[in-house]
């Protein structure tokens, strides 16, 4: 063994391994567990790449770091909005920033950011076709959605197929982007109107989500596609030393950022948790921050406890190795300096019915409700959170909307949501299917075939074969199940579903019956009183008006049943003790301009070679 | 010589042909589902995922997309990756060296000791080293890799420190990222090399050639290394020869598990995002590579045995 030691020792002498730990005690390393995709914010809008995309880009607001339920703060409006009284005009005003020096600009310096550049890039979002976030505007904004039509006339052609690129900033396009449209105006240098077709109190939330961030067009002029590995924004970072697949971006500070302070006010609890100690401090509070890709778990779970990652997620892999039997942190890693956070995810796993079914859907009437009543109590909530969540990932969902969203009614739960076997039993009788006689086997599509789905697909089959109905499982490759949902053709099948932004509206929406598949509504539910409130309240600002429609609507969707509800998952985040500041944020998990690494702890905890072993 | 070459190099024409219609009705049959739907989100609507299927040419008859890919081949532009729309070119050339830098050492390392194993088996086949050597290897065999790969990252990574758990660096800082791979891609492969060198070498060593020249007192060591190794080339170049283009595919698990930027993780990826465009062009290349692999094997049998000869 001795010449394998002496061969990694000389190695390491040599410098080696220098990249497998941040240069410097106080400079951070996180992980994404999937591949960050690039820098283009209307091409990649998973949550992965998005969070690396907010170190470097910034839009009109943020979400406010500490409190929850969340709020929106301004980031590059220097000041909330003016509304008009009928909500429908929104004037912001810019704040000074400038963007990131770059080869882009004609002497290498950063201009100015102005209003029109928030029109152009809005623009683009909207008129390119593979643009993963028009839908935010859509029908919203007045003359955009003509804009776009005409927009598309000229942009469609140019489609580069060897490049997959939609050139919006083509000389083609140049006229195309500078017509004017009515509901989107730059007024002057610093001021940008928006004028909405109707209100659309989800508006403000959009201003904060990673596709309406702003971007200078000659950045799109020089790079075009490649937009992807060369990304010019506001933001606290700059990424350097990057190319997409070498799975590590290195974001420094950005010495020309506009600047910001650590939040004087928090949640209950933020104060005495010390997320306040930095309260009015300059942000960012590091100098520079990795941000590499791991995607299997032993790899990210042995580089935490190495110290070499300050902070991990919990995952089923480990749960078992870090936790004990009621949850807590196992002493022996709280002695390392691993410390956990626990937060609550805008989130929802649920069951599908698919409602153009003959015998489980519209057309079956009240013997098809009841069907679903009777399957909807046999469900086994707490069994599958003990299986899937390991018994503490999760909460029980009771309705469509998850409590950490605007628009969450504890008082209006489902009461089919909670197991009882007997009252299962006697619906479906009274369905005319005692014991599921006269029942045919029912179809589940599982959307994976690996031993989690398999299990999760199990309990829903065994549960309903305790009141007699037979399903039969189908494994299925994610496209195959997206294929089957999205042409009406699965019959049961479950899901999830992540808030777009944290409002009722972004999961009523799923039920909405001009949406049925392929778009978001897969059960194709389809209630003409559910719809008309859904037209109603989705134009409504939150508050108890609102929640008077939702409560009604939520009456008849608990009623119909034309979900199962599982559950909203709870995320456990594994931090190390030298990381300060951190606090969860469901929409943005990686917020890096707020976290600070105390350089003593963290030397104090590795004991200055590490601390495995 | 010259004209063989030339007369397989043509051939090439109508095999590559043959593997890109394969290829490009394979990938186009909706068998790995829609590329233009995985592109947008989840809120797009079928309007959308029709225009942009439409802009991307899918919804092209598949000789008409087999024309473009053709296309494609001639102008050696395999396009853009459809999730992260960078060049496919790009990604190849970028990933092909992190993927040999695991794959290239670990096949030449396990080759010499293979053969050398196979030489000492042979010498002493039947007898206690043989049967050791043998029982070995076929224990290495047993193992899965993803065991190798646990073991290595737990123990000799983390545990003992002696190399990085997970990573990569372009450069020399390489070598300390793809050591703790190579070794485990040498215990991987030694255990098949090995038995497989060891049945060729025990094929030349029943030849009468050797007996004779035993008979005339020649010594073990010449025999081995000087008669029996030169001879038993031929099986060794065949199957050295046949991997090569394995290695240029890099290694899908460990790179994986050790965060190497290389072909092999690049092309897991794609496989699960449906990445057309870059499985296409891995695929093609691939093919091309066995094509030209098989010609140097060829090739490679005129130098090793000069009784061969090529028309």
């Amino acid at each position: 063994m001795r010449w394998a030691r002496s061969l990694a020792v000389s190695i390491a002498a040599a410098g080696l391994c220098g990249g497998c730990e941040p240069s410097r005690q106080s400079d951070a390393r996180f992980v994404s567990i999937a591949e960050i995709k690039g820098f283009d914010p209307i091409l990649c809008s998973d949550q992965y790449s998005a969070g690396a995309q907010i170190q470097v880009y910034e839009g009109l607001s943020e979400f406010h770091y500490l409190k929850r339920p969340l709020e929106l703060v301004p980031l590059l409006a220097a000041a909330p909005p003016e509304i008009s009284p009928d909500g429908l005009v929104y004037t912001f005003h810019l704040r000074d920033a400038v963007f990131q020096d770059d080869p882009c600009f004609p002497d290498g310096k950063g201009r100015k950011v102005t209003a029109q550049d928030f029109v152009w890039c809005w623009k683009r979002l909207f008129a390119v076709p593979s643009s993963t976030g028009s839908w935010i505007f859509e029908g919203k904004i007045k003359g955009l959605d003509e804009w776009r039509v005409a927009a598309q006339k000229v942009l469609t052609p140019l489609f580069d197929r060897v490049n997959q690129h939609y050139p919006a900033e083509g000389p083609e396009m140049s006229a195309v982007m500078a017509q004017e449209v009515a509901g989107l105006r730059a007024v002057d240098e610093h001021t940008l109107r928006v004028e909405l077709v109707e209100p659309y109190p989800q508006f403000m939330w959009t201003t904060a989500m990673p596709f309406t961030v702003v971007y200078p067009h000659e950045a799109i002029e020089k790079y075009g596609v490649d937009l992807m590995n060369h990304p010019v924004g506001t933001g606290p970072y700059s990424a350097e030393d990057y190319w997409i697949f070498d799975r590590k971006i290195t974001f420094v500070r950005n010495p020309t950022w506009h600047g910001g302070t650590y939040p004087t006010e928090g949640s209950p609890g933020d104060k005495e948790a010390g997320l306040l100690d930095d309260a009015g401090k300059k942000l960012p509070l590091l100098d520079r921050v990795e941000f590499v890709t791991i995607t299997e778990s032993q790899p990210r779970w042995l580089q935490f406890l190495d110290g070499k990652l300050d902070r991990v997620q919990t995952e089923r892999e480990i749960w078992s190795q870090s936790m004990d039997e009621n949850g807590e942190l196992k002493p022996e890693l709280f002695a390392k300096g691993v410390r956990i956070d626990r937060a609550p995810m805008s989130d929802l796993a649920y069951t599908v019915f698919n409602m153009d079914d003959p015998v489980l859907g519209h057309a079956a009437g009240d013997r098809g409700r009841k069907l679903r009543q009777a399957m909807c109590l046999a469900y086994d909530q707490k069994l599958w959170i003990d299986r899937m969540r390991n018994g503490f990932w999760s909460v029980p969902a009771f309705g469509p909307v998850p409590p950490t969203v605007a628009g969450y009614l504890p008082d209006a739960k489902s009461r089919f949501a909670t197991r009882d076997v007997d009252a299962a039993k006697r619906l479906l009788a009274e369905a005319g299917f005692p014991g599921g006689r006269g029942l045919p086997e029912f179809d589940y599509e599982m959307n994976g075939s690996d031993t989690v789905s398999r299990v999760g697909a199990e309990i829903w089959r065994n549960c309903m074969a305790e009141i007699g109905i037979r399903t039969n499982l189908h494994a299925n490759t994610w496209d195959q199940f997206d294929e089957k949902v999205k042409g009406r053709r699965a019959q049961t099948f479950g899901v999830a579903w992540s808030a777009d932004y944290p409002d009722a509206q972004n999961f009523l929406q799923l039920l909405y019956g001009p949406f049925g598949s392929p778009n978001s509504n897969g059960a194709n539910y389809n209630n003409p009183v559910y719809d008309k409130l859904y037209d109603r309240m989705k134009v409504m600002q939150p508050g108890p008006a609102r929640d008077d429609v939702i409560r009604e609507m939520l009456a008849i969707v608990n009623e119909d049943c034309p979900w199962s509800y599982t559950d909203h998952r709870v995320a456990y985040s594994y931090f190390r003790s030298w990381l300060l500041n951190f606090k969860y944020m469901d929409v943005n998990p990686w917020l890096f301009k707020y976290y600070r690494v105390d350089a003593a702890e963290k030397a104090r905890v590795l004991g200055g070679t590490g601390e495995r072993r | 010589m010259t004209a063989y070459v030339v007369r397989r190099l043509l051939y090439l024409i109508p095999l590559i042909l043959g593997v890109a219609l394969i290829v490009s009705v394979v990938y186009n049959s909706g068998l790995f589902g829609d590329a233009a739907s995985k592109m947008l989100s989840k809120h797009a609507t079928a309007a959308e995922v029709t225009q942009l299927r439409h802009d991307m040419h899918l919804d092209l008859p598949w000789y008409q997309q087999y024309w473009d890919f053709l296309g494609d081949i001639v102008r050696l532009d395999f396009g853009r990756s459809n999730q992260y729309h960078v060049k496919v070119s790009e990604m190849i050339t970028r990933g092909a060296g992190p993927s040999l830098s695991i794959t290239l050492p670990a096949f030449g390392i396990a080759t010499v000791i293979a053969v050398s194993l196979s030489l000492l088996c042979a010498s002493f086949r039947g007898r206690a080293i043989d049967r050791s050597i043998l029982v070995v290897a076929v224990g290495l065999m047993s193992v899965s890799s993803l065991v190798y790969v646990i073991f290595g990252q737990y123990f000799l990574a983390y545990k003992l420190g002696w190399f990085p758990i997970h990573g990569y660096e372009r450069g020399p800082g390489a070598i300390g990222f793809v050591a703790l791979p190579i070794v485990i891609f040498v215990f991987l492969t030694i255990g098949p090399d090995l038995r497989y060198y060891r049945t060729a070498m025990l094929e030349e060593i029943k030849q009468d050639y050797v007996r004779t020249a035993r008979a005339k007192g020649v010594s073990e060591r010449t025999v081995l290394f000087r008669h029996v190794l030169r001879n038993g080339m031929i099986p060794i170049l065949t199957r050295v020869v046949i991997e090569l283009p394995f290695l240029f595919l890099g290694s899908l698990l460990l790179e994986r598990f050790f965060g190497i930027p290389g072909l092999g993780g690049m092309t897991v990826e794609s496989v699960i995002a449906n990445d057309l465009p870059v499985l296409k062009a891995m695929t093609f290349v691939f093919a091309v590579l066995l094509v030209v692999g098989n010609l140097l094997t060829d090739i490679a049998y005129t130098i090793a045995d000069p009784r061969v000869r090529l028309r």
